[in-house]
């Protein structure tokens, strides 16, 4: 505790905080008593302790680091629209007419990464009836998916001539699939009833034309997304390859390529 | 209409607001530039630093729980990224100085009571790493020793303890006796002023 009888620095700036307990305080309040030495040392930490406080909380940050740090936010601002992961929800609206009945449901999309949206949806469409049908409807998981499946009934009720065809029953409750499993699907759709069905209860009817257009190739579907920016929609088109969907997450329906918040590549097989 | 709080802009961030973080960085920029400023003791390092830290924490900001104040979480994050230059620079050889080493600069003995009396921007670089951090939280930026403990993700007495022993360290640098130099480490070199400062990957 002391140095050539004297206390050490660290021990007076520990008495000063009040960190030493009962007996080592009174050994040092008892020496500083009787050594004018220690005193001065301990007036020092005081001064010390007022330096540090007299220094400003605050430096006025360069404007050329304040500048470069701004652009480095927008710069990651940007990088992160495209790559972060944005946990969608979203249901999908088919445009194609005879989709299969993964996606004429409406289904919803929940979640996931990278490359694969997992999608809360309607298991075998084949073996479902009617009856069960309306259970899809009724027990779907969110409010959204419900109102989606009424709308996409909906339109197929209005559907005209082709309506005549016996529409296969919707599929049973909600169980979880990909949305590569749902492209899957649409590739194996009847193509010639591509476009058909283009209007949605809920997008306008050129909704991702815009994008579909820049890129020369076709609409497979829309869907509401939750990425946090209201009014954002993800738009699926085909790939122009096997195998593969491209999904463009969009801030509005009329937005174009440049503007995508997000893109996934979605392999079909 | 009141400014909305840090909690509130760092939610408004997270939804997808564009000048939310924006607003929250210049608000408290200049108080984390003074942080890495002191703690790394070079304008360079400590812009690389807090750009670091402030870009972690717009990564991060959908992890941030509440639980303190985004201040703290800020700060925290700061200290973690002055931390990694420090460690950083400690396994270059070539560095002047880390943990271990006293600068060059000091004299021929910085124990000594004899030192030349340093201001305190110059004066913090000769303590250990640990100590200067909780030095500057502490004692120079004001904040409370169980705020500045969850800044530095330690206990409330380690850090009481390193400011004792950091400020005790100190005394033949700063107390009184001595006039004080004009060195300011914190001016910013005229190179910083002119150089291209591109942030992007």
């Amino acid at each position: 505790m002391t140095t050539d009888g004297h206390l050490d620095a660290v021990v007076l700036a520990e008495y000063d905080d009040g960190l030493l307990d009962q007996p080592a305080a009174t050994h040092v309040r008892e020496h500083l008593a009787q050594c004018p030495t220690c005193s001065a040392t301990l007036n020092g930490l005081g001064d010390v302790r007022d330096r540090l406080a007299g220094a400003p909380a605050e430096i006025t940050m360069p404007a050329a680091v304040a500048a470069r740090i701004d652009r480095a936010i927008a710069a990651e601002r940007v990088q992160a629209r495209r790559e972060s992961v944005p946990a969608p929800t979203a249901t999908i609206h088919p445009f194609r007419r005879r989709l299969p009945q993964l996606l004429a449901a409406a289904a919803t999309v929940a979640a996931v990464a990278f490359g694969g949206y997992v999608v809360a949806t309607s298991g075998g469409g084949d073996s479902a009836d009617t009856t069960s049908a309306e259970g899809a409807a009724a027990d779907s998981g969110d409010g959204n998916d419900s109102g989606a499946v009424a709308g996409s009934r909906e339109h197929e009720a209005a559907g005209g001539a082709e309506a005549a065809a016996p529409e296969p029953p919707l599929p049973a409750p909600a169980e979880r699939t990909t949305l590569t499993e749902q492209i899957r699907a649409v590739a194996a759709a009847d193509l010639s009833a591509r476009g058909d069905s283009r209007a949605s209860p809920l997008f306008a009817a050129d909704c991702g034309l815009v994008l579909a257009r820049e890129l020369d190739t076709e609409l497979i579907g829309v869907a509401s997304t939750d990425i946090g920016q209201p009014g954002a929609v993800l738009v699926v088109v085909e790939a122009g390859e096997a195998g593969v969907a491209r999904g463009f997450v969009l801030p509005a329906c009329g937005a174009g390529v440049a503007e995508a918040l997000r893109e996934l590549t979605v392999p079909i097989e | 209409m009141s400014d909305p709080d840090d909690a509130e802009l760092l939610r408004r961030h997270v939804a997808g607001d564009d000048e939310a973080f924006g607003m929250l960085v210049r608000r408290h920029r200049d108080r984390l530039w003074a942080v890495a400023l002191r703690t790394l003791g070079n304008p360079e390092d400590a812009a690389d630093a807090v750009q670091d830290a402030l870009i972690n924490a717009f990564r991060r900001a959908s992890s941030f729980r509440g639980d303190a104040s985004v201040t703290t979480w800020l700060h925290r994050i700061v200290v973690n990224a002055c931390l990694d230059r420090i460690r950083l620079a400690a396994s270059r050889p070539s560095v002047a100085w880390n943990d271990d080493l006293d600068p060059p600069s000091l004299g021929p003995d910085p124990g000594s009571r004899a030192a030349t009396r340093l201001d305190v921007e110059a004066a913090l670089a000769t303590l250990p790493a640990e100590q200067r951090l909780a030095v500057v939280l502490v004692d120079m930026e004001g904040y409370p020793v169980a705020e500045a403990a969850e800044m530095l993700g330690c206990p409330v007495g380690t850090v009481k303890s390193r400011c004792a022993r950091g400020r005790a360290r100190l005394l033949p640098l700063l107390a009184a006796g001595n006039p004080a130099p004009a060195r300011d480490v914190t001016s910013t070199p005229a190179h910083m002023d002119t150089r291209v400062l591109g942030g992007e990957p």
